[in-house]
């Protein structure tokens, strides 16, 4: 398996990735040996059963969560070595995280939901200000930029959700499940929306999702079962 | 299957839980802790209200021939009874000192026996003993009649042949001697100053035969209302037994009563001294409860509204679980039942966590006398008292469950699925009180019922005669709305703040926690309702602190100023009448901590036009260094406001000056100030003559003395033994021939212990040099005769202080806790967008910090408003009106720092919180 220092092409690698849950007495495996590769500007579609441990692993990719055994690398570098405020910062450096329900903080506006991995990194307010619409215009919501979440419908925060994520995005784009509260014309605005965005950012997307007209867009396409995976069905784009 | 399901939904989340029931014991625990706290004072009202008693019970013989003799030992065979003294009574018609011919008019004989000097505490003898040979003789006839122990006296009785003679065996004052003036007649109570005491025995062999004949066949030459013979029974009854509360006491001393007439049927018929005090007691037990209930309703209330608070700060996430249940095909029906099967338990748990932390408030805060009646163990708990204390605190508990916990869940069921199940923030109209303007509407009542009281002439003492205060429930019902409306409107401005000042509060977080500050600022104005309800409840919680802090300061001051006008200055020192006195008697008082000593002498016989009345004569300079005159105490005498208070027989005086008051009588040898009230009575303005009788000692004949007014008070330093009238003591021993002082007051420097040192060394300097009385102020304010407010205001005011203190910390921390909880999505989210540990701290700092200010500003600043209110509203409890508030400072101080160092250590613990948040698993929160 190829990784960062022999291609520099290779942004993430899983290597014997495994998570274990403790429920009660019971010991619970998420995630079992899980070996990926990912290269910059894949479009990685991860699929499978409820229960089969999608979100763990994009949990583990993104550093939300640490393996019982295994490693994450991002760029060669062991996300197991970095404590929790390393993490933090690399993914308020590297990642975006569009989230199955949006999360956007209730008590702010849209510009400043997509605003807020900004601040968290510093930098003028008339820059991130800037930067906040602009995100918002490329998701089509520049007239929606002082409402604030409750006043969007379902569609229109994820697409906030979006914005956000793109923010601090610099190289990774992760997704769980953005579609799965949206009706099917919603998904696919939501899902072209990203999809584009990432291509012309030349992001990185992994997506986990259960539609497979979303995971037809992928150029790969991960399938999990039982926590392992089954299958890496890569395409070429 | 609802039982495990719900029993389940309380485990589910124990943090929810927990912090729930901790809010609703908070609640029930004062409330219950004040119930418990009233309920041990109540037990102790029997015990205050007939301290001040010191006879019982005396049976009259309805006929002269009654052996009382003989009935003492059978009325002593009265359960209940402690002991029955037999005492005859008789009117004679003169006494002469041995070898002069003119006697004076009559006065009153007691036979009584040895023991019954130890039996009641009423005679105090001033000099000599009482030998049942002898004659004690009272101060009173010691002066009229100059006489001193060994001097011989002869008694001439009405009906009687021949004139009996006595040695004088002591002298004893008779302050406390009213009770045995009481006659058979409810009403008739008429105070002799010439009284002697013989003992039984010679009573009955000199006087008792020839007495009884004389009532049998009343000679002519008798006087009108004289008492030929009344053989009497002084009972003692045995005051342990009587129950704690009042009426029951009350009853029981009216049984007592009835077992002695019945015992002698037609024979005695028995007076009860202790109904009337049980009565005022019985007044001042409502007072109480109503006061305490007053004092402490508040805080429950604030506790109350902070367990709805609490239980508020979870309906969001709680909403959503239901909706999901609902969504997954659970009937409106089931959830009514699941969660009014949880609220149940909840209420159990936490009212019976209430019950245990009310019982150690009050074992930690209360005085031990109070504490100690609350051990099950003593003998006469009151068992059903605490099971009814206990049923109120936990149905008040289980009520409150129902309000904060069942009931909005309940009303939530009406909505619509969907709309429960949104994450988002819901928008909700403004409350109906909001919209409705109540608290102004409050406010403007409490100012309306206070102008309506005012106009009635004020707050007055309601109580019947001997009841020491009687706070009827209207008294209450002003700060009642103004409490109403300040927490509304507190609430209102906070909220109203908070709310649009989004951009500055954004900035100045900003600046002080750098760029999540801002963050934090937009949220904590846009989560105002949340935010202001905080701030209220702490707020109001610490005011009722500070307020109840400055209330019992000004109590504890106001009962020292008191004490000290009912003294005189800090100490009384009271020679025994006839010693002898150097001139330099006063410097020998000088004694180290006594920073100054003033005589007062003393008539209490002069004569004003044919009225007896006492007057005093003072040294002005030593005086006005040594004893207690606040300036309220006098009248501007000239003003014309007081001379139409005088003429229409009001309290409308003018404001006056002690030292001018005192200027005109040092610059008038004759002057004479006079009390409001004799003034009134006599008509008397300043600048007229005022003849005076004064009654010489020396030539034992009245001197008519020409005084001009010079001044007017309202009190006067130890009015209470009624000096309405004072003379420059030079005058006045000039004119009476007498220079010897009747009492010497004593300043010190005022603290308690300089006070009781100061008493205790003159005690035993004159223990055998000469008989004294010292009085000193620590005395009078423990064994002050009103028992409201010898009530136990300070154990209450500890408990309402351990309160401030907890809910003030803890009510931070059930919400910084609670937003920790339940936005732990949101702080997922924070994480995983790329804050740190220290951002979510410093969010959550700046809502501490807010939360934090606030109440202590606004507490400090509606405590002292709410401390006046009670100060003026309860002003009727002190003797001399307050004049302001007095604050303790230190303790005022200590409460800030505690009460901020509970803040901080909530603040602290809150985010340590959030150093274990899992961000995987609070992003799977509901």
């Amino acid at each position: 398996m190829p990784d960062f220092e022999q291609d520099p092409e290779v942004v993430l690698q899983t290597v014997n990735l495994t998570r274990e849950y403790r429920v009660g007495r019971q010991s619970v495996t998420a995630l079992e040996d899980v070996e990926i590769t990912i290269r910059q500007g894949e479009f990685v579609a991860i699929m499978g059963p409820s229960g089969c441990g999608k979100s763990t692993l994009i949990n583990l990719i993104g550093g939300l969560d640490s393996p019982t055994s295994g490693r994450v690398l991002l760029k060669g570098q062991d996300l197991s070595q970095l404590s929790e405020e390393e993490l933090a910062a690399l993914r308020r450096e590297n990642m975006g995280f569009v989230f199955q329900r949006h999360d956007l903080f209730p008590v702010l506006t849209a510009r400043e939901n997509v605003e807020f991995p900004l601040l968290l990194s510093g930098g003028p307010a008339d820059h991130r200000k800037a930067k906040a619409e602009n995100l918002l215009s490329m998701v089509g919501l520049t007239d929606k930029a002082d409402h604030l979440p409750e006043e969007l419908s379902a569609g229109q925060q994820q697409r906030v959700g979006i914005a956000r994520a793109l923010a601090n995005a610099s190289s990774i784009l992760l997704a769980d499940e953005p579609t799965g509260n949206l009706d099917s014309l919603t998904a696919e605005e939501v899902v072209s929306s990203l999809i584009d965005l990432a291509q012309k950012r030349k992001l990185t997307l992994l997506m986990v999702t259960h539609d497979p007209d979303v995971a037809a867009h992928a150029d790969r396409i991960l399938q999990l079962k039982d926590g392992r995976l089954l299958s890496d069905d890569g395409r070429s784009s | 299957m609802n039982l495990a399901y719900a029993w389940r939904l309380v485990r589910r989340n124990p943090r929810r839980t927990f912090t729930y029931l901790f809010g609703l014991a908070l609640a029930v625990g004062l409330f219950a802790g004040i119930l418990f706290f009233v309920d041990a004072t109540v037990r102790q009202m029997t015990t205050l209200a007939i301290a001040p008693v010191r006879l019982d019970m005396v049976a009259h013989a309805t006929t002269p021939d009654v052996n009382v003799l003989s009935a003492a030992s059978t009325a002593e065979s009265v359960p209940g009874i402690v002991s029955a003294e037999p005492v005859y009574t008789a009117d004679y018609a003169s006494v002469a000192k041995a070898g002069q011919s003119q006697g004076t008019p009559s006065g009153r004989m007691f036979a009584i026996s040895l023991s019954y000097l130890q039996t009641f505490d009423i005679l105090q003898i001033s000099q000599g003993g009482f030998d049942p040979g002898g004659a004690l003789v009272s101060e009173a006839m010691a002066v009229s009649q100059n006489l001193r122990v060994g001097d011989r006296i002869q008694f001439s009785f009405s009906g009687v042949d021949h004139p009996l003679e006595l040695p004088v065996s002591g002298i004893v004052n008779m302050d406390r001697a009213d009770p045995l003036f009481a006659g058979g007649v409810e009403g008739q109570n008429a105070i002799v100053a010439d009284v002697v005491f013989v003992g039984n025995t010679w009573f009955k062999a000199h006087l008792l035969a020839p007495l009884q004949a004389a009532a049998a066949n009343p000679p002519t030459s008798l006087a009108p209302g004289a008492i030929i013979l009344d053989p009497q029974l002084h009972i003692k009854i045995d005051r342990s037994q009587l129950p704690g509360d009042p009426s029951l006491a009350a009853l029981q001393v009216e049984s007592l009563r009835r077992s002695i007439e019945r015992r002698f049927p037609g024979q005695l018929k028995a007076v009860d001294n202790l109904s009337g005090a049980l009565t005022a007691g019985k007044g001042d037990v409502l007072s109480a409860k109503i006061l305490f209930i007053f004092l402490g309703l508040p805080g429950v209330a604030l506790a109350a509204y902070l367990s709805k608070f609490a239980a508020e700060l979870f309906a969001e996430s709680q909403r959503r679980e239901l909706g999901l249940l609902r969504t997954r095909g659970a009937t409106p029906a089931q959830i009514t039942s699941l969660v009014a099967i949880s609220s149940v338990f909840l209420a159990i748990g936490g009212s019976v966590l209430g019950l245990l932390f009310g019982l150690a408030l009050l074992t930690i805060s209360a005085g031990q006398q109070v504490a100690s009646s609350l051990n099950p163990l003593a003998p006469g708990f009151d068992w059903a008292a605490f099971a009814r204390s206990s049923s109120i605190a936990f149905l008040a508990g289980l009520i409150l469950t129902f309000l904060a916990a069942f009931l909005p869940t309940f009303n939530a069921m009406r909505n619509e699925i969907t709309q429960e199940r949104r994450v988002t923030r819901r928008t909700e109209a403004a409350p109906f009180w909001r919209r409705a303007y109540l608290d102004v509407v409050a406010l403007a009542a409490a100012v309306i019922v206070l102008v309506i009281i005012n106009f009635n002439g004020g707050f007055k003492p309601t109580g019947t005669e001997g009841q020491s205060i009687a706070l009827s429930f209207y008294i209450f019902i002003a700060p009642l709305f103004a409490w109403i409306g300040l927490t509304l409107l507190i609430l209102r401005l906070v909220h109203g703040g908070l709310a649009r000042l989004t951009n500055p509060l954004s900035g100045i977080f900003g600046k002080m926690l750098h760029e999540i500050g801002e963050v934090a600022g937009k949220s904590i104005s846009r989560r105002a309702s949340q935010v202001s309800a905080a701030t209220t409840v702490i707020a109001l919680t610490l005011s009722f602190g500070v307020s109840l802090m400055l209330f019992q300061q000004t109590y504890a001051h106001e009962k020292y100023l008191d004490s000290q006008y009912v003294v005189g200055s800090d100490v009384r020192f009271t020679p025994a009448l006839n010693t002898s006195q150097k001139a330099d008697f006063a410097s020998q008082l000088e004694i180290p901590g006594v920073q100054s000593v003033t005589g007062v002498t003393r008539d209490p016989q002069a004569l004003v036009g044919s009225e007896q009345n006492t007057v005093y004569g003072i040294d002005v300079p030593s005086f006005r260094k040594t004893a207690y005159l606040p300036d309220s105490f006098f009248v501007d005498g000239s003003s014309p406001k007081t001379l139409a208070a005088l003429r229409d027989h009001t309290v409308n005086f003018a404001a006056g000056s002690g030292s001018q008051v005192l200027d005109a009588l040092a610059g008038t040898p004759n002057g004479v100030i006079i009390s409001v009230e004799q003034a009134q009575k006599y008509n008397i303005q300043v600048g007229d003559p005022v003849l005076l009788r004064l009654y010489n000692r020396l030539t034992q004949q009245y001197t008519q003395v020409e005084t001009k007014a010079v001044g007017l008070f309202i009190y006067f330093p130890t009015s209470d033994q009624d000096s309405d009238f004072i003379l420059n003591r030079s005058f006045m021993t000039s004119q009476t021939g007498y220079t010897a002082m009747s009492f010497f007051l004593l300043k010190t420097n005022g603290q308690p212990a300089t006070i009781d040192r100061v008493g205790s060394t003159l005690a035993s300097k004159y223990k055998d040099v000469m008989p004294v009385r010292i009085k000193t102020t620590q005395n009078v304010i423990k064994t002050e005769s009103s028992s409201l407010t010898s009530l136990n205001l300070g154990g209450l005011g500890t408990m309402e202080l351990i309160y401030t203190v907890l809910v003030s910390s803890l009510g931070l921390a059930i919400f910084l806790l609670a937003m920790v909880n339940e936005r732990r999505r949101e702080f997922g989210a924070m994480r995983a967008l790329g804050a740190n540990l220290g951002h979510l701290r410093r969010f959550l700092i700046a809502e501490a910090l807010t939360i934090g200010v606030l109440s202590l500003a606004i507490g400090a600043v509606v405590g002292v408003l709410l401390g006046a209110l009670l100060v003026t509203l309860l002003g009727v409890v002190f003797t001399i009106p307050p004049q302001g508030l007095s604050a303790p400072g230190l303790e005022l101080l200590g409460m800030g720092i505690v009460v901020l160092v509970g803040m901080s250590v909530s603040t602290l613990l809150s985010a340590r919180r959030l150093a274990g948040l899992k961000v995987a698993e609070a992003l799977r929160d509901l």
